[in-house]
């Protein structure tokens, strides 16, 4: 198995970062560098998200793990190794919000293609968390204060 | 014949071509290493020019590893490890003229395993491509 992550805080509340992702993972594109992503039923467990990074081949992965407000992770099967794409939310002790965004590769395999493989998928993960929070801070905020 | 396809911006491909070298994963040495002379490199290109949003995907050039030379070029800020290539005579080829016959795009998900920069290619893929790019 081969992993990275990435871990950012802001003070936006857990409520607008998860309303953010949420939103980022039903369709809506949080910013110019935004995957695309198109949800094939609920935001829920077992719905399966076509996703399609910018200028990339679309790839199609499943929810496999949703906690409102707390944790999203979906993974993606190609061939032998399977990829899990998971953010956690959390508030820390100052009182800021903490999201981690991992990814796991497993499989057979993995250990050989991981540090090949991972970090060019994971190299664009600060970006991401940067429009992730600057959703949160504007659009997001508002509406989970109210 | 040992094929490998190497996944680049096509504004970096033409660069290549025009000065005869081969270049991948952003200059790093460990994928030129890979590659031993007389192989065929094909390189694919997901975009015009890298961060583009719009996708291209075409295959942009193939060429032959002329040598094992692995050199350092000093271009500044920037000091890629390269290689000389013997470009064919080719035009491109997009992945749609190509891609239901291809192994390389049969499993689900294909698109994953070109974020690795550099992959072996197979024999029949090498050969269908690289006949529809000389065609």
């Amino acid at each position: 198995m081969w992993t990275t992550q990435s871990s950012a805080t802001t003070t936006a509340s857990p409520q607008a970062v998860w309303d953010a992702l949420a939103a980022l993972h039903s369709g809506t594109r949080l910013g110019p560098n935004s995957d695309d992503f198109e949800l094939h039923g609920p935001f829920a467990v077992g719905t399966e998200v076509t996703v399609t990074p910018q200028g990339q081949e679309p790839m199609r992965s499943r929810i496999v793990e949703l906690e409102p407000g707390r944790v999203y992770a979906d993974q993606t099967v190609f061939g032998d190794l399977t990829l899990t794409f998971r953010h956690v939310i959390e508030q820390d002790a100052s009182g800021e919000t903490s999201v981690t965004h991992s990814l796991e590769i497993s499989g057979q395999g993995a250990d050989l293609v991981g540090p090949e493989l991972g970090p060019q998928i994971s190299g664009d993960f600060p970006e991401a968390m940067a429009e992730l929070f600057a959703a949160a801070a504007s659009s997001y905020s508002e509406g989970a204060t109210s | 014949m040992t094929a490998w396809l190497g996944v680049v911006s096509a504004a970096h491909v033409r660069r290549a071509r025009s000065l005869g070298f081969a270049q991948v994963n952003e200059g790093t040495r460990a994928g030129l290493a890979r590659m031993s002379a007389g192989d065929r490199l094909f390189y694919y290109s997901p975009v015009e020019e890298r961060g583009d949003a719009e996708r291209l995907q075409e295959f942009t050039a193939v060429g032959i590893v002329a040598d094992d030379t692995i050199w350092r070029e000093d271009e500044g800020a920037f000091r890629p490890f390269r290689r000389r290539v013997d470009y064919l005579v080719t035009h491109p080829v997009a992945l749609d003229d190509v891609r239901d016959q291809l192994e390389l795009t049969s499993a689900a998900n294909w698109g994953y395993q070109l974020r690795r920069g550099l992959i072996p290619l197979s024999d029949a893929d090498a050969e269908l491509i690289e006949s529809k790019m000389v065609a």
